[in-house]
């Protein structure tokens, strides 16, 4: 029982009833986090001048999902985040345009994770998750808006998803690879 | 026992946080956005003849030339007015009915192809060349 509380992870066995249970656990915690980390961002104050410009602090839960659990799991927590987040803005075209980004976002980068080429890394398939995201939000934000002026913003969106797509991959692959050492990460 | 075997597939993935093939897709992005700034820059001409365009959800209302005197505009949005301010050949939005006040914050524009936008306003002003911008030849 010693060495198995000092690697969990790797040595844990559990009943498939428990598994069941275990995964629920983590996907809740996941989306919670994602919703306290959308919350977060919702107070800084933007610092450039462009619609639409964000951190994304909260797709950091999706891609942690996306590496601890899978890419089902990672879809789950994404469109439950969204529409949670949604729920407490009261804002129905963010949630239409949070929504539709982040799963073609989860999407891409499950793609990318699960066949392993082009061979990127995390921080790799984070961007290219990023750069769908802002893509498929302004591609919405016009077509739901009715509003093509909004086109000139596409290269900025695309050129500030590098950064922020850096940013969150870096965190998360961080974070995964400690969370992955503790009885939260893995498949159970 | 899933875990187990999982691990050691997508250990190296978890290990190093960049792999050459990133620097690749920075570079496409950068690319690629640098061909779209490029080719918005260069449609709307050059900096010679210039006005300014202003649109409420999608239809132009208002159009001035960008070097004639001094102008104060009041625009009717979709949630309250906008004050556009063209003077000494550059423009700027001095106030919008808009929350976060990022199309305040876009400063002055005066080169063709640079625009304003309020989105919560929905108004968009735009410097253009006076033959026409794109929109004119797509019509």
């Amino acid at each position: 029982m010693s060495s198995t509380s000092e690697r969990p992870s790797t040595y844990w066995y559990s009943p498939p009833s428990d598994r069941r249970a275990r995964l629920v656990s983590q996907l809740g915690l996941l989306v919670a986090l994602g919703l306290i980390l959308q919350i977060i961002e919702g107070m800084i104050p933007p610092i450039l001048p462009l619609p639409g410009a964000k951190l994304g602090l909260a797709n950091l839960a999706t891609v942690v999902a996306l590496i601890l659990l899978g890419p089902w799991e990672a879809i789950t927590v994404n469109v439950l985040r969204c529409l949670l987040g949604g729920l407490l803005r009261g804002s129905f075209v963010g949630l239409t345009i949070s929504l539709s980004a982040g799963t073609a976002a989860t999407l891409v980068m499950a793609a990318l994770y699960m066949l392993q080429f082009p061979p990127l890394s995390i921080t790799g398939i984070s961007i290219a998750g990023a750069v769908t995201h802002n893509a498929v939000q302004l591609g919405v934000a016009i077509w739901l808006v009715g509003f093509p002026g909004l086109r000139h913003l596409l290269p900025y969106l695309l050129l500030l998803a590098i950064p922020t797509g850096f940013f969150i991959g870096i965190i998360s692959q961080r974070l995964a690879l400690a969370l992955s050492r503790t009885s939260l990460g893995g498949v159970g | 026992m899933s875990a187990a075997g999982r691990k050691p597939k997508r250990g190296g993935m978890l290990s190093r946080w960049w792999a050459p093939a990133d620097i690749l897709l920075v570079l496409a992005v950068i690319g690629l956005s640098a061909f779209l700034i490029m080719q918005s820059v260069a449609s709307a001409g050059d900096d010679f003849d210039l006005e300014v365009s202003i649109s409420v959800n999608g239809q132009e209302v208002l159009v001035f030339p960008l070097q004639e005197g001094r102008r104060e505009l009041v625009i009717d949005g979709f949630q309250g007015k906008s004050y556009v301010e063209i003077v000494d050949g550059r423009v700027h939005m001095i106030d919008s009915a808009c929350p976060d006040k990022l199309c305040v914050h876009m400063g002055w524009k005066s080169h063709s192809g640079e625009s304003i936008i309020c989105l919560p306003n929905r108004v968009v002003i735009e410097v253009r060349s006076r033959e026409g911008g794109p929109d004119v030849i797509n019509q």
